[in-house]
C-alpha cells in the first residue's frame, strides 16, 4: 500500500475542507478503500477519515420517509427490527451481503459506492482494464473469462458488474442521496448516482471529487411493506451474486397497483427494470405473469460467453421474488 | 427497459437531514477517539510514526504506526500479539477477527490509526487472570471446532459476539452468523456445536 | 491405567490451539526480524528484459531489492533442483506398483531467477527487503518490469497427451489385463464418459511463510512444513551444508493439504535474502501469491469405458485419465492406479497420461490421486446402474472382491459393503424413489445419491523417541507433523496405552528437522507410520525395562525369563502370572528413565523404500506389495437440493461409513473424516481455479471468488466408523483417514444432483450455471 497523509477531520466543513485541498480518497469503514488501496488499484495521496463524524451515525422511520447517515452500519441497519417489518428488502439486501465483521465495519454510505470485483480491475498484473487505466482496454472482453460478468448495461469498453446488493433495493424504491460537495449541497436520484460504462468506465458516479454522502432517503410507500431480496448465489453465505432481485409490490385484490423491481449481479450499475414493472402493473400477478417479467427485465440483456446464464437465472430470481413478495402481500412470510 | 442514466447535473439538496439525531447504533462508534494528539490541520504524515493508544485486553498499550499500518499488523508485528492471525489480509476470511469496542471486525481492513483509543479484545485476553478459560475456548476445545487451529482464534471472538449480538437463536442462524470466519480444515459443525454449548449455558 | 485407543480423547494441543498460544511459523520473529515481500511476473512466458527497481529502491522502509543478478549465494541453490524430474532421489523407483513421478522435494525442477526465462504467471522476478512487512509489499509493487512476451497456454490439450515412464506393466502407467474389446462386445449396457475437474488451489488458513535466520554458518528456518525432514535435507544440499547446522522449526502448521511439503523457490529466496542482509528475514507469501509460488491440483480429464452385463457384473473397464503438467516438469497424481483396484472385472485398460501447459508444476492436493478420478468412476458407475435399472448400491455389491483384480492378491482387510449397508441405514436409503425428479420439498427438488470412497494404505519407515521416567511422565520426539491430524494427541494415546500412564502425562514434541525420521505429513501415512514407530519405542522400553528387573536379586519379576514377560497396557506379566507395572519396574532401575528410538519397518518396505524415506523423500510400500492389496474403504450418501427459482444447489444432508483398520482417537478421526467431506462438498460444488486463457493467468487468486464452503453451506454430516481389524498393515492396525473422507463425495453429489433434476454435469464444479 502507498502510504499516505491520513486526515480525521472532526466537522464536516473541516473534511470537505481537507478533501479539497489534499485531492485525497474519503475513508469510511474502509472494507473497499483499504482492501484497494492493499492491491495498488487505488493509490491515493491522502485519506480523509470521515468515521468522527459521528452525526453521520443512525437511521430512523418516519412516516413519510425512511432516513440513513452515510455512516450508518450496516450490521446495525439490518438488525433494526422495525425496519425489517416496514421494509423488508432494505434488510434483507444488508444481511446477505458480506459477512457480519464486515457489515460491522461497513458504513452505507461507502457501501452504494463499492467498487466492481472484477478481477482485470483488481489485479494490476492486467495491462488492460478502461477503468483501472482509462484507454488500455478490456482484459475480459479481449478473450477473457466473463462467467461473473454483467449482461445488462455493458459496453465495448467495460463489462464490470456492480458488486453490491443494498443499492439494488435503493433504486427499486426510488430512494435520493445527499450529499456535500465543493459545490455545496445536492439531492441526488439514486438512480442518478451510477453512470454505466460506456466509453469511460473509470467514471462510474456523478460524485465529484471530495463531495461527501451525507444521507440516503428512501420513500414510505405501500409496496416497501411486500417486499423482498432474493439473492442467487454458489455458496450458502459470505458470496457475492450470481443474480439478485429487489422487488416490492402493492396488491388491489388481485391486481398489481405498484412494483418495484431492481436486479443484482446481472449489471454494470444497480437496475432498475422499468419495463418488466410496467408489464405487471394492472394485471394479476401468477406465476405465468411474474416470470413474464423476468423475461422482459431481461429482454435487452447482452449475452457474453461466460455469463449468458445470468438471463435466465436472473429472470428466475425475478419471478421468485415476486411470488414470495405476493406472499407478503397477502399476509405471508 | 432500463431505468435511463441522465449525465451528471449539478444540484444543491432541496433538504438537509444533518444535525438530526439517529440514536440507532450510534454505539458501535463510542470509545475511539479521532484526533491524534500528533494531528495538526495538516493531516498525520505518510511517514510519519504517530504514536496510538489502544486499550488492549484492559491493558493501556501506546505504539508508533504509519498511517497505513493495519490493526492486525500492529498487533502482531508492533505488540507482538500473535494470537490473532493472518489468513488473508482482504477481509475475505476471518481469521484475523477481533473485538473492536465490543464488535468483532477484521482487523485486517482497519487502519490502526483509525482506530486510536478504542478497545480492542484478542485472543489473548479471554481467559481470565487465574488461566481458567473463558466458555467459548472450553468448548471449542471439547467440541473439537477446529483442526489445524489456524481460523481459531478469530472463530472464537467471531463466536462469542455472535452470541452477544443475538445472532445465535437457532442453528441455521449460527451457521449464517458464523459465515464470516472460513475453516478450511471443515469442522463448521463441530463450531455450531460449540456456539450452541455456551448459548445455553453447557460450558464453563 | 485405562486404555486410550479407541476412544473419544479431546486434543492435547487444544487449550494452545484455543488461547492463541499455539505458535505457527509466521508468529516466531526473532530479534532484528526484517521483512520479504515478491514480485512476481504478470507474463507467462517470455524473456525478463529489464526491471526498474528505482521506485521500489526509493520507497522508505525499503532496505534492499534483490533481482537475479544480486541475490548472492542464489546460484548455488539450483543444483539441487536442476536435472529434470528431481524424482530419481525423492520417489522410489521400479519399487512399488504406486509410484509418482515428480519434481522432487523442490515442488518445481526449474528454479525461478536463474535465468530471464519466464516460464509462467506468477513467476518470482524479485525479493524485496524492508523495515516493515508493509513497506516491503509497496516497494514489491512499485518494481516495473519489461518483458519479451511469448505465446503461452494456460489450459492443457487433452488431445496432445502423452505417457511417462517405461511404458510397460510393470510400470504401472499403462497395463492391459484380458481384453477390453472383448468385454464391451459381451456387455449389455456400456458407458463410455468423459468427466471433467478444473484446476485447484489448498488455500489452507495459514498463509505460506518463510523466515530465515542465520547465526554464522548454521541456519534457522521456521516455516509451516508437512515434511520437515525433507525441508531440511533439501536446504542442507542446496548451499552444502551438514543437515546438522540447518534447524528447521515446524511446531504447528496452519493446514496444508499437500501445499506445504516442499522445498519451495520461496524459502530458498528468504534464506538468501537473509544471508545477503545479515539479519533475519521473515517472508509471508500473499494470497494471491499463493497460487503460484507452490502448487495445485492440476486439471483433468477422465475418460471411462465401462461394460456391464445384464446382472451388472462388468465385462470391460477402461479408465485413462489425462492430467495436466508443467513445460518443466512430469508431474503425475497416478489415479489410474486406485480405480483398477476398485470392482472384479476379468478385462482391465488403464492409462496414466499427461498433457503439457505454461504453469508452475503442480503437486498433491487432498487426495490427488482420488478426488478427481472417483469422480469420474462413481459418476460412471451411476449412469451404468441407471442404464441397468438397477440400485446403484447393489451395482457396487454385485461388483465388490476381496481380490485386486489386477495384482490378484487378497486385500488385507476390505469391508466396502458393510460401509454401504451401515450408511444406507443411518441416511434412509430405502427412502428413495428412483425416478428422477420424483422427490420435492416446496420449492425444492430433491435428489439422492450415492458413492464409493477408498483410499489407498500408504506405509513408510519411521522412527520415534521415546524417554520415560519414573516420575510418571514420557516424553515423545519425532519429526512428524500436526497439520490438524491430532497427531500430537494420537502419538501420546499410543504411549499412554502401551505404557500405562496418563494421556496428559505424555508430552509429544514434533516438528523440527533433526528428530527422529518420520515421514512426510501426507498420503494419509503419519498415524500408521510414526505411530508404529511409537508403539515400537514403548514395547522396547518394557523389554529392556523387563530384562532389567529380571535381574536383579529381588523385586516381583526376578529371576523371571525376561523373554517371557510382555508389556500390557503398562504392565510387565510374565507367563507364569507375575507381574509389575511397569513405572515401579523402572523407578526400582538405577536411572530411573529409559530412552528408546522405536523403529517401525514393515517387510513389503525395500531397504530402497526406507532410504527414500530417511532423505527425506516418500519411500512407502504399498498399497499394493507381493502379498497384500492395502486400502481404506467407505461409501457415502447425500441428499441434494436445487431449488426452483434461484437454481441454487444445497447439500442438507452427507452421511459416511468408514472402514480404516483402528480408530485411534474417535474425536479427532471424527473431525478428519468430516473435515474430508466438507472438501468434497467444495470440490463438487464451489471449487475450482478460473483461467485467463489469452494470458494464460490463474484469474480467481483469492478467497472470496475462489469459493471453498463457508460454515452455512454445511448441515447435517454424519460419519460412522466401523470397527475394522487389519493385522498386516502395520502393528497398529491402521490404515490412515486424512484423505478418504473426500474421495466419494463429489460424485456422490453429482449423482443426486442428477436424481433430483435429471441434469448429468460430467465436470467440478457443478455450479448455478449449470442448473438453469
Amino acid at each position: 500500500m502507498r502510504n499516505f497523509t491520513y486526515h480525521s477531520p472532526r466537522t464536516l466543513a473541516d473534511a470537505l475542507d481537507a478533501a479539497r485541498e489534499s485531492g485525497g480518497d474519503i475513508l469510511a469503514g474502509g472494507t473497499t478503500v483499504v482492501d484497494l488501496m492493499k492491491i495498488g488499484v487505488r493509490e491515493p495521496a491522502a485519506l480523509v477519515d470521515i468515521t468522527g463524524l459521528t452525526d453521520l451515525e443512525g437511521h430512523e422511520i418516519g412516516p413519510n420517509s425512511i432516513r440513513f447517515g452515510a455512516l450508518a452500519r450496516m450490521s446495525v441497519v439490518a438488525n433494526d427490527q422495525e425496519l425489517v417489518a416496514a421494509a423488508p428488502v432494505l434488510t434483507e439486501s444488508l444481511w446477505k451481503a458480506a459477512s457480519p465483521q464486515l457489515r460491522n465495519v461497513a458504513r452505507l454510505g461507502g457501501n452504494i459506492l463499492q467498487r466492481t470485483r472484477c478481477p482485470y480491475f483488481r489485479d494490476t498484473a492486467y495491462a488492460q482494464c478502461n477503468k483501472r487505466e482509462p484507454g488500455s482496454g478490456c482484459a475480459a472482453l479481449d478473450g477473457g473469462e466473463t462467467s461473473h460478468h454483467a449482461v445488462l448495461g455493458g459496453s465495448s469498453s467495460c463489462v464490470a458488474k456492480y458488486p453490491g446488493d443494498w443499492a439494488q433495493a435503493l433504486i427499486a424504491f426510488d430512494a435520493e442521496v445527499h450529499t456535500q460537495g465543493p459545490g455545496g449541497r445536492r439531492t441526488i436520484l439514486f438512480a442518478d448516482l451510477h453512470l454505466m460504462p460506456g466509453d469511460t468506465p473509470e467514471v462510474e458516479t456523478i460524485l465529484q471529487q471530495g463531495e461527501i454522502v451525507i444521507e440516503i432517503t428512501v420513500p414510505v410507500v405501500p409496496a416497501l411493506k411486500a417486499s423482498h431480496y432474493l439473492k442467487a448465489r454458489d455458496r450458502e453465505s459470505y458470496a457475492f451474486a450470481s443474480a439478485s432481485a429487489a422487488v416490492g409490490i402493492e396488491l388491489d385484490g388481485d391486481t398489481v397497483r405498484d412494483v418495484r423491481i431492481a436486479l443484482g449481479g446481472v449489471a454494470t450499475t444497480p437496475w432498475r427494470a422499468s419495463a418488466a414493472e410496467d408489464s405487471l402493473k394492472g394485471s394479476p400477478l401468477t406465476e405465468a405473469t411474474a416470470r413474464e417479467a423476468g423475461r422482459i427485465a431481461f429482454a435487452e440483456a447482452q449475452e457474453l460467453e461466460g455469463s449468458a446464464y445470468k438471463i435466465k437465472l436472473g429472470a428466475d430470481v425475478v419471478a421468485g421474488a415476486l411470488m414470495t413478495a405476493k406472499s407478503r402481500a397477502n399476509g405471508g412470510k | 427497459m432500463s431505468h435511463n442514466k441522465v449525465p451528471p447535473r449539478a444540484g444543491i439538496s432541496r433538504r438537509s437531514f444533518l444535525g438530526s439525531t439517529g440514536a440507532v447504533g450510534a454505539v458501535l462508534g463510542a470509545g475511539t477517539q479521532h484526533a491524534s494528539a500528533q494531528q495538526s490541520d495538516t493531516g498525520v504524515a505518510p511517514n510519519s510514526q504517530p504514536k496510538i493508544e489502544l486499550t488492549i485486553n484492559g491493558k493501556r498499550r501506546t505504539l508508533t504506526v504509519e498511517p497505513r499500518t493495519t490493526l492486525v499488523e500492529a498487533l502482531r508485528d508492533n505488540l507482538g500479539l500473535t494470537g490473532t492471525k493472518i489468513g488473508c489480509n482482504q477481509g475475505q476470511c476471518g481469521a484475523c477477527t477481533i473485538l473492536l469496542n465490543g464488535n468483532r471486525v477484521n482487523s485486517c481492513l482497519i487502519l490502526a490509526l483509525s482506530v486510536n483509543g478504542a478497545k480492542i479484545t484478542t485472543v489473548e485476553g479471554l481467559a481470565n487472570p487465574d488461566g481458567s478459560l473463558h466458555p467459548m475456548q472450553t468448548a471449542f476445545a471439547e467440541h473439537d471446532a477446529f483442526q489445524c487451529g489456524y481460523c481459531t482464534p478469530g472463530q472464537i471472538l467471531s463466536a462469542i459476539a455472535c452470541i452477544d449480538e443475538g445472532h445465535a437463536g437457532s442453528a441455521d442462524e449460527i451457521r449464517e452468523y458464523m459465515s464470516g470466519n472460513l475453516c478450511r480444515c471443515g469442522a463448521y459443525p463441530n463450531i455450531v456445536a460449540a456456539v450452541e454449548a455456551v448459548r445455553d449455558g453447557k460450558e464453563g | 491405567m485405562a486404555q486410550t485407543i479407541n476412544t473419544a480423547v479431546t486434543r492435547t494441543d487444544a487449550p494452545r490451539k484455543v488461547t492463541g498460544t499455539a505458535t505457527y511459523a509466521a508468529d516466531f520473529m526473532p530479534a532484528g526480524m526484517l521483512h520479504g515481500a515478491l514480485a512476481t511476473s504478470s507474463v507467462a512466458v517470455g524473456t525478463l528484459t529489464g526491471m526498474d527497481i528505482s521506485k521500489a529502491e526509493a520507497e522508505p522502509g525499503v532496505l534492499a531489492v534483490f533481482t537475479r543478478e544480486t541475490l548472492p549465494d542464489y546460484k548455488s541453490v539450483k543444483g539441487f533442483y536442476a536435472g529434470g524430474p528431481g524424482s530419481a532421489s525423492f520417489w522410489p523407483m521400479n519399487e512399488s506398483q504406486l509410484r509418482s513421478y515428480s519434481a522432487g522435494p523442490g515442488s518445481a525442477s526449474f528454479w525461478p531467477m536463474e535465468d530471464a526465462r519466464i516460464r509462467y504467471a506468477g513467476q518470482p522476478i524479485a525479493y524485496v527487503v524492508a523495515e516493515t512487512a508493509a513497506a516491503a509489499r509497496r516497494g514489491a509493487q512499485l518494481i516495473e518490469a519489461t518483458y519479451d512476451i511469448a505465446e503461452s497456454t494456460i489450459a492443457m490439450d487433452p488431445a496432445d497427451s502423452f505417457v511417462i515412464g517405461a511404458g510397460d506393466d510393470s510400470d504401472g502407467m499403462v497395463i492391459t489385463k484380458g481384453d477390453v474389446a472383448e468385454g464391451l462386445s459381451v456387455a449389455t449396457q456400456i458407458v463410455d464418459s468423459e468427466y471433467v475437474t478444473p484446476f485447484q488451489h489448498h488455500n489452507p488458513m495459514e498463509m505460506f511463510s518463510a523466515t530465515a535466520e542465520w547465526r554464522g554458518d548454521r541456519l534457522t528456518v521456521w516455516m509451516p512444513s508437512q515434511s520437515v525432514k525433507t525441508l531440511r535435507s533439501g536446504i542442507a544440499k542446496a548451499y552444502d551444508m551438514s543437515e546438522t547446522s540447518v534447524r528447521v522449526i515446524s511446531p504447528f502448521v496452519g493446514g496444508a493439504f499437500g501445499s506445504k511439503a516442499g522445498v519451495t523457490p520461496y524459502t530458498m529466496l528468504t534464506i538468501a535474502a537473509a544471508k545477503a542482509m545479515g539479519a533475519p528475514v521473515r517472508l509471508i507469501v500473499t494470497r494471491p501469491q499463493m497460487y503460484t509460488v507452490a502448487t495445485f491440483r492440476p486439471e483433468s480429464v477422465q475418460r471411462f469405458r465401462i461394460g456391464a452385463d445384464a446382472a451388472g457384473k462388468l465385462t470391460a473397464f477402461e479408465h485413462i485419465e489425462i492430467s495436466q503438467t508443467s513445460q518443466f516438469d512430469a508431474v503425475v497424481n497416478p489415479g489410474t492406479h486406485i480405480t483398477r483396484a476398485m470392482y472384479a472385472c476379468p478385462n482391465i485398460h488403464t492409462e496414466q497420461r499427461l498433457s503439457r501447459s505454461d504453469t508452475n508444476s503442480g503437486g498433491f492436493m487432498r487426495a490427488p490421486n482420488e478426488m478427481q478420478t472417483f469422480f469420474g468412476l462413481e459418476s460412471a458407475m451411476d449412469e451404468l446402474a441407471i442404464k441397468l435399472g438397477m440400485d446403484p448400491v447393489e451395482l457396487r455389491r454385485v461388483n465388490d472382491t476381496d481380490r485386486h483384480p489386477v495384482a490378484d492378491v487378497p486385500f488385507s482387510s476390505r469391508s466396502l459393503m458393510e460401509s454401504y449397508d451401515a450408511v444406507a441405514d443411518s441416511f434412509g436409503w430405502a427412502n428413495r424413489t428412483p425416478e428422477v425428479g420424483s422427490m420435492t420439498d416446496g420449492d425444492w427438488l430433491v435428489g439422492y445419491g450415492c458413492a464409493t470412497a477408498t483410499y489407498p494404505t500408504n506405509i513408510l519407515a519411521s522412527n520415534a523417541r521415546v524417554r520415560m521416567h519414573s516420575t510418571g511422565e514420557a516424553y515423545i520426539e519425532l519429526a512428524a507433523h500436526d497439520v490438524g491430524t491430532g497427531t500430537y494427541t494420537i502419538m501420546a494415546q499410543i504411549a499412554a496405552a502401551r505404557l500405562g500412564l496418563p494421556v496428559e502425562a505424555c508430552d509429544v514434541v514434533m516438528g523440527e528437522g533433526d528428530m527422529p525420521v518420520a515421514p512426510l505429513a501426507g498420503g494419509s501415512t503419519t498415524a500408521a507410520s510414526a505411530g508404529s514407530a511409537v508403539h515400537d519405542a514403548c514395547l522396547k522400553i518394557g523389554r529392556q525395562i523387563a530384562a532389567q528387573v529380571s535381574a536383579m536379586s529381588e523385586g516381583p519379576l526376578s529371576g523371571v525369563d525376561p523373554a517371557a514377560i510382555t508389556l500390557e497396557n503398562g504392565v510387565l506379566k510374565a507367563s507364569g502370572g507375575q507381574s509389575q507395572p511397569l513405572i515401579e519396574a523402572l523407578a526400582s532401575t538405577a536411572t530411573g528413565q529409559i530412552e528408546v528410538i522405536g523403529e517401525f519397518r514393515h517387510k513389503a518396505m525395500t531397504d530402497q523404500m526406507i532410504k527414500t524415506t530417511f532423505q527425506g523423500g516418500y519411500g512407502s510400500a504399498g498399497p499394493v506389495t507381493p502379498e497384500m492389496a492395502m486400502f481404506a474403504f467407505g461409501a457415502e450418501m447425500v441428499e441434494v437440493r436445487v431449488h426452483r427459482w434461484t437454481h441454487e444447489i444445497r447439500v442438507p444432508r452427507l452421511h459416511g461409513a468408514f472402514a480404516a483398520g483402528t480408530i485411534l482417537n474417535r474425536k479427532t478421526a471424527h473431525s478428519q473424516l468430516m473435515g474430508g467431506m466438507i472438501w468434497g462438498i467444495g470440490s463438487a460444488l464451489h471449487e475450482v481455479t478460473e483461467i485467463d486463457t489469452p494470458r494464460a493467468r490463474f484469474l480467481n487468486t483469492n478467497i472470496a471468488e475462489y469459493l471453498i464452503p463457508v460454515n452455512a453451506d454445511v448441515r447435517e454430516i454424519r460419519v460412522e466408523m466401523l470397527d475394522e481389524r487389519d493385522d498386516y498393515v502395520n502393528p497398529l492396525g491402521v490404515k490412515g483417514i486424512g484423505e478418504l473422507g473426500i474421495v466419494g463425495t463429489a460424485a456422490a453429489i453429482a449423482n443426486a444432483v442428477y436424481h433430483a433434476t435429471g441434469k448429468r454435469l460430467r465436470h467440478l464444479p457443478i455450479r448455478t450455471s449449470d442448473m438453469v
